[in-house]
């Protein structure tokens, strides 16, 4: 494993806008999380699902309006779980613990013009008392 | 156990990619991609972003130039980790040329029982001149 203390201090900093912007609901500051081009991958039952990061203007306005949404009920903590960087280029794994379920993200990052973005996510939900 | 039975299953969709390239056959290195995939790097001129379909281009270019690396060795695969939760996954591998070497991320979603990676990005060491 590469380690490079300043690119790993720039990762965790555009990760907390993410973690930061979900905590309080505002979409600018988890987009700063994001490079434009970035796309967010799940698997639902209707099949993949495929989010460009303006997705979150709908999600953060939705959470805002429905008082029963996961998000505000979030006995949550983020785990960095893992943080890997070669040069330009990095991957990341967080953990985002909700009451009653997890999300589990894994992320693929560059550093372009000196700061690092997430160029690609693909999530898991697990939730409580699911067996892997 | 289950998750070494999804890592053995992510190796085999990486194998695609890892004949693919060593034969410089684009067909079977998209095997190994999803439709909507990505390829992202940082190059001299800033980020460029592929899409799954400049494997065709690549593969005839390096088909056409002799001289290219892809035609004079074949890399060793280093498959540095697999992490896998439920139908997402990542990982790590290094392609090593004598002269230089890929580090390349991947993002997997497992989706129809297979796996397809999602997302790749990498970043480019040259070796030092040991001669």
């Amino acid at each position: 494993m590469v380690k490079n203390y300043n690119d790993e201090e720039a990762i965790r900093e555009t990760l907390n806008y993410f973690f930061s912007g979900l905590d309080t609901l505002d979409a600018e500051t988890i987009k700063k999380a994001f490079h434009p081009q970035a796309r967010s991958f799940s698997m639902t039952p209707r099949g993949l699902c495929e989010e460009p990061p303006d997705h979150w203007d709908r999600t953060c306005a939705a959470a805002k309006t429905d008082p029963q949404h996961p998000f505000h009920n979030r006995s949550q903590k983020t785990n960095v779980v893992s943080l890997d960087i070669t040069g330009t280029a990095a991957a990341a794994k967080v953990e985002w613990i909700f009451s009653g379920f997890m999300f589990t993200d894994y992320y693929n990052l560059l550093k372009i013009d000196g700061r690092w973005y997430i160029m690609g996510e693909v999530y898991h939900m697990t939730v409580s008392g699911d067996t892997d | 156990m289950a998750q070494e039975h999804e890592k053995k299953a992510i190796l085999d969709t990486l194998q695609y990619f890892f004949d693919g390239l060593d034969n410089i056959d684009a067909g079977t290195i998209k095997t190994a991609f999803h439709p909507s995939a990505w390829q992202f790097y940082v190059s001299s001129d800033g980020l460029r972003a592929n899409p799954v379909s400049h494997w065709d281009r690549t593969c005839r270019a390096v088909a056409e130039n002799p001289e290219h690396p892809f035609n004079k060795e074949n890399s060793r695969k280093n498959v540095v980790y697999i992490d896998v939760t439920g139908n997402a996954a990542a990982a790590k591998v290094e392609w090593v040329f004598s002269r230089f070497m890929y580090t390349d991320y991947y993002t997997l979603m497992k989706m129809d029982g297979r796996w397809y990676i999602m997302n790749k990005i990498f970043h480019t060491t040259i070796f030092e001149d040991r001669s």
